[in-house]
């Protein structure tokens, strides 16, 4: 969709502010009109009649009007502020709203940081176009058609003379804004070049300082800064040369239009009251001539910020419900992999042609070297991604064929890097199940080995975790996430173990919670924990994208395989303290046999 | 700099309570001005020149051409007024022209010189600033607060003279002309001070409630997006979205309040303009037309000029009244800028320190005690002695005190008792450099550049050859998957070290350790996560690091403190264990406890049952 017609779009929905605003514009710009010949009246008044009675009454009207202008104003600026803000209430709203409905894929397309920039530095730039640019494109529109009217009824003359230095004006505005614009963006960069140098010396100084690089970090230093400084003076010259001729001009046409207005009165073709009102007019009419031209510069920066905002809100969402999908009903726990392919590039597949079926309740362990695919089979499972071909079953139902919420609700999934949201600890807890009460959130707390230490803090579950809360350590957030998907209490869980922390305190209690999460349950896990795996009612080694071996721990150990190789690399991994000794023994054995 | 908006004062972050007196921070400021003194003596000319030029305009208009032209009917002199009329612009747009380029100059100038002078000191501060200070705070005194000055100096401090200069020459040029109408025109002034000092602070307030709720705003996107996963996971997409609409709305009605301020202050400040401007002609023509003023045309010449300087009076105004605020918050950041610049470092090298001569690698502490917060010791009465090469494990309990004996040792903290020595050499009579050349330090966190991976390994020897820096990568085995990535050394590193994984950037910053080739090394294990894999490599890695020098490591895998040659296991800030493996096992203390922690024995009993032969020949990964 082109952009204007996006654009119109929102505008349209809050059409009624906008109508009224315009509407009172006119009033206003018919007022503003109208003012300054009251004031030649009563300067024709001075001059001629000498009526004092009639000057009064002039000065009162001029006071009457203005005052009327002013609550026209009032009540515009009013109208159009809620227009503008009602649109972006609506922008935000849309983008944030699309956000959600994305898929997966979505996210691992556009990071983090361009979907914030664009959901608040382009938005605010919309914001501010249509809160001020389009506002006086309106008003300037208006007060133009007006004054330009006015003008050439009153001296046709003088107004050619004032109209042939608006194209001047005009274009000098528009040459100012292509040249300042890619200035200041530049600026900014370096900018923000300086904050990021800045920020990488203040957290890596332990470093720095270790290996007594500081001097090195000051020439770091020196070219951002440079480069932002030397920028800046190339705006400042700019700026030198902008203003200074633009008010020059100005009075350059004032001081025109006096001299040739001048000679007409002296003529007797134009009254001193008539040359006052039209100065006044002038300056109505040159202001906004200023304006257009950096209206008419910056739209092209506004329109680059709309496009990518409209792209957020437009961008259709990979995985969606089928038309007549119906809702999963209450699953036992069943989950059969047919013949799976796929890859997150389709020309990439990570998956082939895999095969796995889960009995409700059992365990199943996926292994593999990076890169084999084991995340990516949970990834399939709730169906945050289409497989490419072949299907996955739950229960007998193809996931693509029911309704995604509730196949989800009905599954809990405990994810490699665990994110708590910025709220209560009861409330990240009970996140699956908002109305949970507190006593199953506590159950499930201690069952998940959390309990103790969520008590020992300051407010125990009330204790608001996040950025402006308590951080969390690892373990403990492990722990807290565990707990999330115990009140889950679904048929089928998710786990993506594959970071295993080494703090010792801790080790011992995710053990335990593990294991008490897994009861009872079809689980697919990833892990590189020994005794997890060894627990597995199957184990699936992946490679490359195919399953290369499959079955409990005791037969593949007896295979001699890829499984037992695996097993013996975490092993030694972990458990190397036991060997040294034997190790030590053989090599001394070794070389004296060589020897 | 560049383009601003008059309204700035309300744009102050942060509190601008101070401490220091005003004076103190001026005349400091002043100082950093002094380089610049032929701009400042031209910005000082050429804002009298524009105040004046800017001034007369109005009276060449009104009384000299509408008055003289009238009067005589003179094109001659209707000519005459035009032509000195363009002078005096042509003047003041010169003039205006070196004046806003030498302020930006000048601005810009004290900046750069500021930005790089706080730069130039933090990499002089101790690790106690750091450790205290908020890193976000300290990049907002070099970044914002010294913005903040700029903008003052620009925006505020000339600005404000050069209004105040015009304010008086335009006040004073009325009463020159008519004492009475200036005196009447003087009405308004103090309702438009009023006017400007009560809208203000409500400025003030819309403008933090507005940056208050887009900031709520921000948080809640922030969470949208970050955590996007577990919202879908546990589908939650629709209160999510209800969440956001409410700080949507909310964010909304703070713009519509700060509009409405906004939209009734204009029309104000108009009204009551046009009331000055209503007087004016009133008293005026009262006085024209009984001839006060002399002819009428004359008279009119007064009213038309005296209107034009009455229209100017609303700026300065709202310039001097915005100039407070713009100065309370630059003598606020002024004074956070200088506070940094005067902070001592607290590690300072003695006066004709020496160099230390090329390190055997003796460690000795002889009795020491040390707090990072007084009266509340790390460590106490700690003494120990380590050979020349050989390799000491410290074990312990976070918070025990291991990672300050690193830090002591490195002299990033000096010990308030006791002594520190190095080959006998107490490190507070060396300097610091001389020192830390020597040695290599390996944090937990790897915390990487960013820049190539060739650039990244090269921080630790600045005069490595290429070849060199690949020598050291392949030694520990950073070699093989630096080849198989994008550019392979050049590939660049993204801020923090993004695009690699904890275990890689680990080997590269082992890499960068070796490449020192250093007489002591001191190693913080890392905690976090690494797969197997890579975890092998970095144990392999670890030990090559580790011989031949003298090496200290906070292990927090006992694993890794078996094949140290000796063990400290620290507790409470004491050695309370030394020895090794075999010796402390026997003990049956602490490290035997600490042992046993990390394999419950189910685990590994069970484990044991599973090995098919005891003599397995080491693997390597598949």
């Amino acid at each position: 969709m082109s952009l204007l017609k996006e654009l119109s779009k929102y505008i349209l929905r809050n059409i009624h502010w906008f109508a009224l605003s315009t509407a009172l514009t006119a009033i206003a710009t018919y007022i503003n009109i109208y003012i300054p010949t009251l004031s030649g009246a009563a300067v024709r008044d001075i001059l001629t009649i000498g009526d004092f009675e009639m000057l009064k009454g002039l000065v009162i009207q001029i006071l009457i009007f203005t005052g009327g202008l002013c609550v026209i104003s009032l009540v515009r600026a009013s109208a159009y502020g809620n227009f503008t803000q009602k649109v972006v209430f609506d922008v935000r709203n849309d983008v944030f709203r699309s956000i959600q409905r994305q898929s997966f894929g979505f996210f691992d397309k556009m990071k983090t940081g361009q979907l914030m920039s664009r959901a608040t530095t382009d938005v605010e730039r919309i914001r501010g176009f249509i809160g001020f640019q389009l506002r006086m494109l309106t008003d300037s529109l208006f007060l133009l058609g007006g004054v330009i009217t006015s003008m050439v009824i009153m001296n046709m003359d003088l107004s050619l003379l004032a109209f042939s230095t608006v194209p001047v004006l005009f274009f000098f505005n528009i040459w100012f804004g292509k040249k300042i614009r890619p200035i200041m963006h530049t600026s900014r960069e370096y900018f923000g070049t300086i904050t990021s140098v800045l920020w990488e010396n203040i957290t890596g100084i332990r470093v720095v300082r270790s290996f007594a690089r500081e001097d090195y970090e000051k020439q770091k230093f020196q070219k951002p800064n440079t480069d932002y400084f030397n920028m800046m003076l190339k705006a400042v010259k700019l700026q030198s040369l902008f203003q200074p001729f633009q008010s020059f001009f100005f009075g350059l046409i004032t001081i025109a239009i006096f001299w040739m207005g001048g000679i007409q009165i002296i003529g007797n073709r134009f009254t001193i009251d008539q040359l006052f009102v039209f100065s006044i007019y002038i300056s109505l009419l040159l202001r906004p001539i200023g304006m257009l031209g950096m209206i008419i510069s910056s739209y092209q920066t506004m329109a680059a910020a709309a496009e990518r905002v409209f792209e957020i809100i437009d961008a259709v969402p990979e995985i969606r419900d089928k038309p007549n999908a119906a809702a999963l009903p209450a699953i036992k726990g069943e989950v059969v992999f047919e013949n799976v392919s796929f890859g997150y590039d389709k020309d990439k597949p990570i998956l082939k042609d895999v095969n796995i079926k889960a009995e409700p309740g059992e365990t199943i362990a996926l292994l593999g070297p990076t890169g084999s695919g084991k995340s990516t089979v949970i990834r399939l499972l709730p169906r945050f991604y289409d497989v490419t071909s072949g299907r996955i079953l739950v229960d007998g139902h193809d996931v693509r064929d029911v309704k995604v919420e509730s196949l989800r609700k009905q599954m809990g999934i405990v994810s490699q890097e665990t994110f708590l949201f910025n709220m209560t600890i009861k409330q990240n807890i009970a996140y699956g199940v908002p109305n949970a009460t507190m006593e199953d959130i506590e159950r499930v707390a201690k069952i998940a080995k959390a309990h103790e230490f969520i008590t020992q803090l300051p407010k125990g579950y009330d204790t608001v975790i996040g950025e402006r809360g308590v951080t969390l350590s690892g373990g403990q957030q492990q722990r807290v996430a565990i707990a999330r998907a115990l009140l889950m209490d679904s048929r089928i869980l998710i786990l993506d173990d594959s970071t295993s922390s080494v703090d010792v305190d801790t080790e011992y209690e995710i053990q335990q919670a593990l294991s008490a999460l897994l009861k009872n349950r079809t689980t697919f896990v990833v892990t590189q924990r020994l005794s997890t795996i060894r627990n597995a009612d199957k184990i699936v080694v992946l490679d490359d994208g195919r399953i290369v071996e499959e079955g409990d721990h005791e037969s593949l150990m007896a295979k001699r395989g890829d499984y037992y190789r695996i097993y013996e690399t975490l092993y030694e991994a972990q458990k190397e303290a036991l060997e040294p000794k034997r190790a030590r023994a053989n090599s001394r054995n070794g070389k004296e046999a060589a020897a | 700099m560049g383009f601003h908006p008059h309204f700035h004062g309300f744009e102050a972050e942060g509190s601008t309570e101070r401490k220091t007196s005003t004076n103190v921070l001026l005349s400091r400021l002043l100082k950093y001005l002094l380089p610049y003194r032929k701009h400042l003596s031209i910005v000082v000319i050429t804002t009298v020149v524009s105040a004046i030029t800017g001034v007369i305009g109005p009276y060449l208009l009104g009384i000299g051409i509408i008055g003289r032209y009238i009067m005589t009917s003179d094109y001659a002199g209707l000519q005459l007024m035009a032509l000195i009329y363009i002078m005096v612009l042509m003047v003041g747009w010169v003039s205006d022209t070196f004046r806003t380029f030498s302020i930006g100059k000048i601005g810009e100038s004290m900046l750069f010189k500021m930005r790089k002078d706080l730069f130039t000191h933090l990499q002089e501060l101790s690790f106690s600033f750091f450790d205290r200070a908020d890193s976000g705070d300290t990049i907002s005194i070099v970044t914002n607060d010294t913005d903040s000055i700029g903008q003052a100096f620009t925006g505020g401090v000339i600005m404000v003279l050069s209004d105040v200069l015009s304010l008086a020459l335009t006040l004073f040029i009325m009463f020159m002309i008519n004492v009475q109408m200036t005196l009447v025109s003087m009405l308004t002034i103090p309702l438009l001070i009023g006017t400007a000092l009560a809208f203000s602070s409500r400025f003030r307030s819309t403008y933090r409630a507005t940056r208050k709720t887009i900031s709520g705003v921000t948080s809640k996107l922030q969470e949208g997006i970050s955590g996007i996963r577990e919202i879908k996971s546990f589908t939650r997409e629709a209160d999510t979205i209800r969440d956001f609409t409410k700080v949507n709305q909310q964010e909304t009605q703070a713009n519509l309040q700060a509009n409405i301020v906004w939209g009734t202050f204009f029309p104000t400040i108009q009204l009551i303009q046009a009331v000055g401007t209503g007087i004016v002609i009133l008293y005026g023509g009262m006085l024209a037309l009984n001839g006060s003023l002399g002819t009428l045309t004359a008279a009119i010449g007064i009213l038309i000029t005296f209107t034009l300087y009455v229209s100017r009076f609303f700026g300065p105004i709202f310039d001097l009244t915005n100039f407070y605020n713009v100065v309370q918050s630059a003598l606020a950041a002024a004074e956070r800028i200088f506070n940094l610049i005067d902070r001592q470092p607290e590690i300072r090298d003695a006066e004709n320190a020496p160099q230390i001569p090329p390190i055997r690698g003796e460690i000795e502490f002889k009795d020491v005690t040390f707090a990072y917060v007084q009266d509340h010791p790390v460590i106490h009465n700690v003494s120990f002695r380590i050979k020349p090469k050989e390799t000491v494990a410290l074990v312990g309990s976070t918070g025990a005190g291991k990672s300050t004996i690193i830090k002591l040792i490195s002299r990033f903290y000096e010990a308030k008792s006791g002594s520190v020595t190095i080959d006998g050499q107490d490190v507070r009579q060396i300097t610091q450099e001389s020192l830390r050349r020597q040695m290599g330090i390996v944090l937990q966190e790897s915390f990487l550049f960013m820049g190539t991976i060739m650039e990244n390994i090269r921080y630790g020897n600045l005069e490595a050859s290429d070849e060199e820096v690949m020598n050291a990568a392949k030694t520990v085995g950073a070699h093989e998957f630096i080849a198989k990535t994008v550019n392979g050394y050049n590939t660049e590193i993204g801020e923090g070290g993004a695009g690699l994984s904890v275990g890689q950037k680990q080997l590269i910053s082992f890499a960068r350790a070796l490449l020192r080739n250093p007489a002591i090394m001191v190693l913080d294990e890392a905690t976090s996560s690494i797969d197997p894999y890579t975890d092998l490599l970095i144990r392999k890695a670890m030990r090559i690091l580790l011989k031949d020098r003298t090496s200290i490591i906070i292990a927090h895998r006992l694993s890794t403190v078996r094949n140290a040659d000796r063990i400290f296991v620290i507790d409470n800030g004491r050695i309370a264990e030394e020895g090794n493996h075999k010796q402390l096992m026997k003990k049956n203390g602490i490290y035997r406890h600490l042992y046993d922690m990390q394999f419950k024995e189910p685990e590994a009993e069970k484990v044991e049952a599973t090995r098919t032969s005891p003599n397995m020949p080491f693997r390597g990964f598949p």
